[in-house]
């Protein structure tokens, strides 16, 4: 599972409770994001629990991934997403 | 296979003998039905057919959320998950990494809805996309994986014997040796391999759980699942694709308490020529031969 670890270093964050370091926005303006396998513009610094909010995803159970690392919910607001990061937003659907 | 040998008799916590409760990666249930929540024509027949089935279990698939199109109603508002312990599968997932991953997925989801089902998962590492047929190597190297990472892990694999035992070696909490391919309704198709898998998995380990998922077709299916020994019986097409999904749903709760009860009743041995019922004594007429 070497890849999982090897992407986990991509991510940001701040840890549970930290502001999000400006500096670590990947810069100004807008980043490109893969969601769900879309590209999509996002405003630097963007959160991922802001981009829950964008997708229309507040308050629903969401599983989120970065870069195929899981972002636990305890750490969305404080993880800041990054240009060319590839987001997965997951839920639960019928199945056997 | 000790089954039949008189414990489990009218102790049971229904009022019916032998049908008493199973116990699954530390989970207790008294059904033996897990139901998956796939392929109904509408949520409300899903709703109805999984309270006729009586389970307590029921299997879901982990996917994008759709966010260009529109979504309908969710899964997760269509069913009551205060009544259900929800399985999560790692349906579609042809390699163990992937299989990994979505198990990490569906263990996130259920830890958001505080559900019962946050720790285990429905392992499937696929071979092939035409007969869903499991891939022995992938399975066993990502239960392994996942029960390192603190998951019980419930293995759907082939009716191969050894593959089971190995399974069960790496510390799957229950083997799920497949009757058929899945969707295919074709049955127990190898009733012996099912018997050879049961002995071998439960060997100095009579409350080792064994669930024959996939390939049901009817009820009688579940029926023989459970006459074989099996513990438990995992399905979702044959109720869901049956004309009648919520009637199905009934029959097969019965099939499976039926097939349980029968296997615990101990049958008849098989003979090649009969045995009257009435007595011979007493006869009035004449007999043939005689």
């Amino acid at each position: 599972m070497g890849s999982y670890r090897a992407d986990e270093t991509r991510l940001h964050s701040g840890g549970p409770g930290e502001p999000v370091d400006p500096a670590d926005r990947g810069g100004s303006g807008d980043i490109g994001l893969t969601v769900n396998g879309a590209a999509r513009r996002a405003p630097a610094g963007l959160s991922v629990a802001a981009l829950l909010v964008e997708c229309g995803l507040a308050g629903r159970p969401c599983a989120v991934e970065v870069n195929r690392a899981l972002v636990p919910k305890s750490r969305h607001g404080a993880t800041a997403l990054r240009d060319g990061d590839v987001v997965e937003l997951v839920t639960l659907v019928g199945g056997g | 296979m000790a089954i039949g040998n008189g414990q489990h008799g009218a102790a049971a916590a229904g009022s019916e003998p032998g049908l008493s409760p199973w116990t699954v990666a530390g989970r207790t249930f008294t059904s033996r039905l897990l139901v998956g929540t796939g392929k109904y024509r509408d949520h409300a027949t899903m709703r109805d057919a999984l309270a006729a089935s009586g389970c307590e279990v029921v299997t879901v698939a982990v996917r994008r959320e759709r966010l260009y199109n529109d979504r309908g109603e969710s899964l997760l508002d269509a069913i009551d998950l205060s009544k259900y312990t929800v399985l999560p599968n790692t349906a579609g997932c042809f390699t163990a990494a992937d299989a990994v991953r979505v198990s990490r997925l569906g263990r996130e989801l259920l830890e958001q809805l505080g559900n019962a089902g946050a720790s285990w998962v429905k392992l499937e590492v696929l071979g092939d996309k035409k007969t869903l047929l499991p891939d022995p190597a992938g399975t066993l190297e990502a239960c392994r994986e996942l029960v390192a990472d603190g998951f019980g892990v419930l293995c759907y694999t082939s009716d191969d014997p050894i593959a089971a035992i190995r399974l069960k070696e790496a510390g799957a909490a229950s083997v799920m040796p497949a009757g058929s391919p899945i969707g295919s309704g074709q049955g127990v198709l190898n009733p012996n391999n099912i018997v050879l898998c049961l002995e071998l998995l439960k060997q100095g380990d009579e409350a080792y759980p064994v669930v024959v998922d996939a390939g049901v077709g009817s009820a009688s299916d579940v029926a023989v699942a459970m006459e074989l020994g099996a513990d438990a019986v995992l399905l979702n097409t044959a109720i869901a694709h049956a004309k009648h999904p919520v009637m199905m749903a009934h029959a097969m709760r019965r099939a499976c308490e039926g097939g349980r009860q029968s296997a615990l009743a101990g049958r008849i041995p098989k003979k090649l020529y009969a045995s009257a019922s009435s007595p011979w004594e007493g006869l009035v007429s004449h007999i043939p031969g005689e």
